[in-house]
C-alpha cells in the first residue's frame, strides 16, 4: 500500500473505547473457557487440557488488550473527497476501499451502550448490495462525517 | 375507461388444476408410503375422501376469492383488489411500470388463458388469470396510457388530473408500439447440442456415478488389484455396459427435457427492452428493461470452447420483490439471465454490438505474472494432499488415485489461472477475464456500475510485491464479486486510481 493513504486517522482517545470492548468480549472468552472446563471434567478428558484452555484465555485477552487496540488504531484511516469516499482497514490482512459518493444509498450512525458511555460511534455506509463501516469514530466526529456525505448524496443526482 | 373488473372465469379451471398439483405434491411421499403397504379397500377410501374433502374445501376457497378479486384503473394507478377475509387493495403506479410480462402453464394453454405480471421498479402485481383479448386490451391500455403520463411529466400534476379522459391518447395504438427486432432464435438442433455442450449433464451423471457407487458397491478394488479371472473382466465390461447405458439414458432424458422447456426460444429487442420467449408446453415471456442490466457475460466451458460455441447472459439488478412460485421470478432473484444459451462465439460479437452499441467490449491483456501460479493452488492442494492421505490410509487404500488426479488437475486450473487473468481498462468501462474450475469467464461492466473496489493485501503478498483487486455490482437483490487475485502491486493501483479517478464519470 505504497500510495498516500487517505488523510483522516482515529483520535486516539477511542482506544479507551476499544480497550473496554476487549474487557468485554473477554468476558465471553472467559465463560467458553469454563464451559470448556465443566466439559473437560464432566467426559473425564485429560486433565492437563485445562491449563492449557487457561493459558489460552490469559494469552487471547492480552493480545486483545494490549496490542490489538493500539494497531487498529494506527490502521483506520479514511477520507472523503469530492466524488468518493475512501477507506483503508486492516492490521494484518490490510485493504483499501473507494465507495463512489453517487452509489451511496444511505448512511447510519451505529451506536450500543458501551460506545455511547464512551462517546465513540460507528459509520456504516450502504450501496446498493453492499455494506461498508469506518469504526471507532468520536460522536462528533462521526455527525459531521454522515452530514458531509449525506450533503454529497443530495448533490448528485442518480438512479441506480 | 378500464372498469371494476374480475379475472377471466377460466380462472377457476385453472385453480382446480394448482389445487390437485399442490395437494398431489404434498402428499406425494404419503401416497408413496401408503402404496407400498398393500393398502386394503377401506384405508384407500378414507384417503379418496379426505383427498376430496380438501380439494373441495380449496376450491371453495379459490371460488370466494375470485368472485371478491378485482382490478381496474384509476387515474395513474393500476389497482388488484383480493382477499379472502380481508380484503387487501394492492396498487402500482402506471409511469413507473416496467415490463408486463406473461407465461402460461400447460392448462392456461389449453384453456387460451393467461397470467399476466406487470412488473414495477419496486413490486410487481399478478394477475392469473386473463384471457389473452383481456390481456390485449389492459396491456395496450397501460401502454397508451404510460406514454402518455411519461410525456405529460407525471410528478408536475395533482393526483386527480391523471384519469384517463383528461389524457388525451388518441387509439392509434400501432403508433406507440415500439419495433422490435428479432435477434436470435433457437433451432431444435441447437437446443440438442447445447444441452450437450453445456456439462450440466456431465455434472448429474458424476454425481449419479458417486451415489451408485455407494449403493452398489462397484467392485473398483478388483480393477486395481488386476486379478486376472475370467469372471471379474466380465464384471468389469457389465460395469462399463451399465455405465454407458446409463449415460445414454441420462442425456436422452435431459435433452427432451431440455426441448420441452426451450422450444421455439427468441430473443426480441426493442427501443427500452429485451424479451425474452420459451417452452413447449408451459410458455413463458420475460421481459428486460435494458437500464436494469449491470454486467454483460460471456462464459465457455472447455467443450464448448473445443466446438466454436459460448454462452452469454446478463447481470441484472431485481426489479420486482414479488415472491412468486414460477421459475421466472427465481431467475430475477438470482440476477443473471441468460440471453443466448449457445451461440457460435464468432456471432457473439456483433449481436452483442447490436444490442449493446455502447459497450466497448474490449479484449484483456493477461496480468498474472509467474510467481502467483502456487499462490492459486496452494491451499486446494494442501486440503486435498491431506483428505487424499487420510483416505488411503483409512478408508480405501487406493484413494489417493483419486487424490493425485484432483491435484493435477488443480495444478492446471493454477496453470490457467497464471495464463487468462486478465483485464482492461477503457474510460467507461472494465472487461475482466477469469478462469474457474471448469469455464472461462468474460465479464464486461461499465464504470457507472460498479459499487466499490477494493484492494486487498496480506504481509507475505506484500513482500512478493503482489496484492488482490475486487469489486462489486448489485446483482439481484445483493450484490457480485468479481475478483482479480494475486496480481501485481502496481496493477491493482492501476484499477484504484482508474477508478478513483471518475468513479463518478
Amino acid at each position: 500500500m505504497e500510495q498516500t493513504p487517505p488523510s483522516k486517522q482515529l483520535d486516539p482517545i477511542v482506544i479507551k473505547y476499544d480497550k473496554a470492548e476487549s474487557l468485554v468480549s473477554s468476558l465471553f472468552s472467559l465463560i467458553i473457557c469454563s464451559i470448556l472446563i465443566v466439559i473437560t471434567l464432566w467426559l473425564n478428558w485429560p486433565t492437563w487440557l485445562i491449563p492449557i484452555y487457561i493459558l489460552l484465555l490469559i494469552l487471547i485477552t492480552c493480545i486483545d488488550y494490549f496490542i490489538l487496540p493500539a494497531l487498529r488504531l494506527r490502521s483506520i484511516r479514511y477520507e472523503v473527497h469530492a466524488s468518493y469516499l475512501e477507506i483503508m482497514k486492516g492490521i494484518f490482512f490490510k485493504n483499501r476501499e473507494i465507495i463512489p459518493i453517487e452509489r451511496i444509498q444511505h448512511v447510519k450512525i451505529a451506536e450500543g451502550p458501551l460506545s455511547r458511555m464512551y462517546d465513540v460511534r460507528d459509520i456504516k455506509v450502504y450501496t446498493a448490495g453492499t455494506s461498508h463501516d469506518i469504526p471507532l469514530l468520536l460522536t462528533e466526529e462521526a455527525i459531521a462525517l454522515h452530514d458531509q456525505i449525506f450533503n454529497q448524496i443530495k448533490e448528485v443526482d442518480s438512479d441506480v | 375507461m378500464f372498469n371494476k373488473q374480475r379475472l377471466h372465469k377460466l380462472t377457476l379451471v385453472t385453480q382446480i388444476y394448482n389445487i390437485l398439483l399442490r395437494i398431489l405434491s404434498g402428499s406425494f411421499f404419503i401416497i408413496i408410503l401408503i402404496f407400498f403397504q398393500d393398502p386394503d379397500l377401506k384405508t384407500m377410501l378414507i384417503f379418496l375422501g379426505i383427498f376430496i374433502a380438501l380439494s373441495s374445501i380449496l376450491f371453495v376457497v379459490e371460488v370466494i376469492k375470485y368472485y371478491r378479486t378485482h382490478y381496474w384503473i384509476e387515474g395513474n394507478r393500476l389497482v388488484l383488489q383480493t382477499g379472502l377475509f380481508v380484503i387487501k387493495e394492492k396498487d402500482i403506479q402506471i409511469s413507473r411500470i416496467q415490463s408486463i410480462d406473461t407465461s402460461e402453464d400447460i392448462v392456461h394453454r389449453l384453456l387460451k388463458v393467461t397470467k399476466v405480471t406487470v412488473n414495477t421498479p419496486g413490486q410487481g402485481l399478478s394477475l392469473d388469470a386473463l384471457s389473452v383479448s383481456q390481456y390485449k386490451a389492459l396491456s395496450d391500455y397501460l401502454n397508451q396510457l404510460k406514454t402518455a403520463l411519461n410525456k405529460k411529466d407525471v410528478d408536475s400534476l395533482p393526483e386527480d388530473e391523471l384519469s384517463a379522459e383528461n389524457t388525451e391518447f388518441t387509439q392509434t395504438s400501432q403508433e406507440n408500439i415500439p419495433e422490435e427486432t428479432g435477434l436470435f432464435q433457437l433451432s431444435i438442433g441447437e437446443i440438442v447440442k447445447m444441452t450437450i455442450l453445456n456439462g450440466a449433464i456431465f455434472r448429474g451423471f458424476f454425481i449419479f456415478l458417486i451415489g451408485f457407487n455407494f449403493i452398489t458397491d462397484l467392485p473398483l478394488d478388483d480393477f486395481f488389484t488386476e486379478v486376472e479371472s475370467v469372471f471379474i473382466s466380465a464384471s468389469i465390461i457389465i460395469l462399463f455396459a451399465s455405465i454407458l447405458v446409463g449415460m445414454i439414458l441420462l442425456y436422452t432424458i435431459g435433452i427432451i427435457a431440455s426441448i420441452i422447456k426451450n422450444y421455439g426460444y427468441k430473443v426480441t429487442l426493442s427501443e427500452e427492452y429485451l424479451n425474452i420467449k420459451k417452452g413447449l408446453l408451459e410458455t413463458q415471456s420475460q421481459t428486460i428493461p435494458l437500464k436494469n442490466i449491470q454486467t454483460i457475460e460471456e462464459k465457455q466451458n472447455w467443450i464448448m470452447d473445443f466446438f466454436g460455441y459460448t454462452t452469454f447472459s446478463l447481470g441484472l439488478t431485481s426489479d420486482s420483490s414479488q415472491k412468486d412460485n414460477d421459475n421466472k421470478t427465481e431467475v430475477k432473484e438470482d440476477g443473471q439471465v441468460i440471453l443466448f444459451p449457445i451461440i457460435k462465439s464468432k456471432q457473439l460479437k456483433p449481436l452483442v454490438k447490436q444490442c449493446f452499441p455502447d459497450y466497448v467490449l474490449a479484449p484483456v491483456e493477461t496480468v498474472v505474472p509467474t510467481r502467483s501460479i502456487r499462490r492459486f493452488i496452494q491451499f486446494p492442494v494442501l486440503f486435498w494432499l491431506i483428505v487424499a492421505t487420510a483416505a488411503s490410509m483409512l478408508l480405501w487404500t487406493y484413494a489417493w488415485i483419486i487424490g493425485l488426479f484432483i491435484i493435477v488437475f488443480y495444478g492446471f486450473f493454477g496453470y490457467r489461472s497464471y495464463k487468462l487473468t486478465g483485464y482492461h481498462l477503457s474510460d467507461s468501462e472494465v472487461s475482466i477475464q477469469t478462469p474457474t474450475l471448469f469455464a472461462l469467464r468474460k465479464t464486461y461492466v461499465p464504470k457507472n456500475r460498479i459499487l466499490n473496489l477494493e484492494v486487498k493485501q496480506n504481509p507475505f503478498l506484500k513482500k512478493a510485491n503482489l496484492a488482490k483487486a475486487s469489486f462489486n455490482t448489485a446483482h439481484g437483490m445483493t450484490s457480485k464479486t468479481f475478483k482479480l487475485r494475486f496480481i501485481e502491486e502496481k496493477d491493482a493501483f492501476i484499477i484504484f486510481e482508474w477508478f478513483k479517478n471518475g468513479g463518478a464519470d
